[in-house]
């Protein structure tokens, strides 16, 4: 076999119908093996339980004929527009009384609560997911036979694409569950506002998890055990925050900086700027947006080094 | 396939039936252990005010009594199921863990008809349910024939 030219190389070392194939298969079977079933799994409780933990304490006190005789409805809306819910949500989401009015009576208040934990989760939920794109395949050497039919970066691609997919279905199969129990059992808001910001608060999930399952490619593909690969994971995403925490707590009382000072601080990292994705100004959306894509792109562009260089 | 090696997702699934299954048998035990103990303290009294209380709430005592029934006979379709999906069996894996899932909503439903009422934390209930019948006959329907 001849040596091909250079330029043939650069061309076949990226091909969208490869990359789609191995994203297909890859999500098809993700369910076969059981970091997916896992992670569906993980999801739907965590976000299910999420929702239960606002709506469950208003259905309980309609039971036992709470304020004035009040339905589960009337309740939500008197409670969670109340002013002291309006303050936890501007400490909560670092923003102010603007921000906190758009997401609590602008938009439906008990949905607001619920993305705010929610958003909260994707993180580390997500992780469940995407531990293992590469590292199990890696381990037992079974990139070697997918190697002879296709470039590493279609294949490195591929399986990020897959997660992706599978993370998506996941993400809108939960919210759907949400949202039709909010409007159906709850009906304290007009419907079409309700899956007009259930919409948008499924694309900030959806931008949110993005770079963690970049993240968790490149982690993947650093490791040879996939429970090593979700382990630092969980501890990358869990403890970079805790340092930066302790960082911005030790900057304030230590050497007296304003806390305003270092918001940026944690904008170093994806969670930084969650809740700027479901903020009013849609100028600030769209920054937190681009922030996402550009974590996602970093952590590819990292991971996929890192992958083309590795023994596979 | 059915010869081949097991899927991560089905050794998964088993692994999580023995969890659930075995928590469920668990708390049945519990349940039954502590209200036996404190119908005995009480002489009798814990059992009426129960059924009082059952009948105030306009609940039926009947339904409750089949939907427990309901409750012991998944946990034990559970463990069973769980013993089949290692082994790849068709009807120990594929037609219990089939049985687990009808079971489990036909006993949320029968616990709704009772009188309970239902909310997010029946819909949580109904997950793992609903995803057993769904996996054990589409995605490991050609894994479970042994």
């Amino acid at each position: 076999m001849g040596m091909e030219p250079t330029t043939s190389t650069v061309a076949r070392s990226w091909s969208l119908q490869h990359v789609w194939i191995i994203a297909r298969y890859s999500m098809r079977f993700a369910l076969r093996s059981g970091g997916g079933l896992m992670f569906l799994l993980i999801f739907l409780t965590v976000g299910l339980s999420v929702a239960s933990l606002f709506i469950t304490p208003l259905e309980e006190l309609v039971k036992m004929d709470g304020p004035e005789g009040m339905n589960t409805a009337e309740l939500s809306v008197t409670i969670l527009e109340s002013d002291m819910v309006s303050e936890a949500v501007e400490w909560i989401t670092n923003s102010d009384s603007a921000q906190s009015e758009y997401l609590l009576k602008d938009n439906p208040a008990l949905l607001s609560a619920i993305l705010l934990i929610l958003l909260i989760a994707v993180p580390f939920t997500t992780c469940f997911g995407a531990f293992n794109q590469t590292s199990g395949d890696i381990a037992s050497r079974g990139l070697r036979y997918l190697l002879l039919r296709t470039e590493r970066t279609n294949i490195f691609l591929g399986r990020f694409v897959g997660v992706l997919l599978f993370t998506i279905v996941s993400v809108i199969g939960t919210m759907l569950v949400i949202l039709l129990y909010v409007h159906f059992k709850v009906g304290a808001y007009p419907g079409m506002q309700l899956w007009l910001w259930g919409f948008q608060g499924l694309t900030a999930v959806f931008f949110l998890s993005l770079p963690y399952i970049a993240l968790c490619a490149w982690i993947s593909c650093m490791l040879d055990t996939p429970f090593g690969s979700l382990t630092i994971c969980l501890l990358i995403s869990g403890f970079s925050l805790a340092i930066l925490y302790l960082l911005k707590m030790t900057l304030i009382t230590s050497m007296k900086v304003e806390p305003g000072s270092l918001d940026w601080l944690l904008k170093t990292v994806p969670w930084g700027w969650k809740y700027e994705l479901l903020h009013g100004a849609p100028v600030v959306r769209i920054t937190a947006i681009l922030a996402m894509l550009g974590f996602t792109v970093g952590f590819l562009f990292l991971g996929l080094r890192h992958f083309n260089k590795r023994d596979l | 396939m059915a010869e081949g090696k097991r899927p991560g997702g089905l050794t998964a699934l088993a692994v999580l039936n023995f969890v659930f299954g075995g928590l469920g048998a668990l708390g049945i035990l519990a349940l039954i252990a502590v209200f036996g103990a404190a119908n005995a303290i009480s002489d009798g009294a814990l059992a009426e005010a129960a059924g009082e209380g059952m009948t105030e709430a306009g609940m039926d005592g009947g339904l409750l009594l089949v939907s427990i029934c309901l409750g012991i006979a998944s946990c034990v379709l559970l463990i069973i199921s769980g013993v089949g999906y290692l082994k790849q069996k068709r009807v120990m894996g594929r037609t219990m863990g089939s049985l687990y899932g009808i079971l489990a909503i036909v006993g949320t439903i029968l616990t709704l008809v009772s009188g309970g009422n239902f909310g997010l934390g029946e819909i949580i209930n109904l997950i793992y349910p609903v995803l057993t019948l769904i996996m054990v006959n589409t995605t490991f329907k050609d894994d479970l024939v042994n």
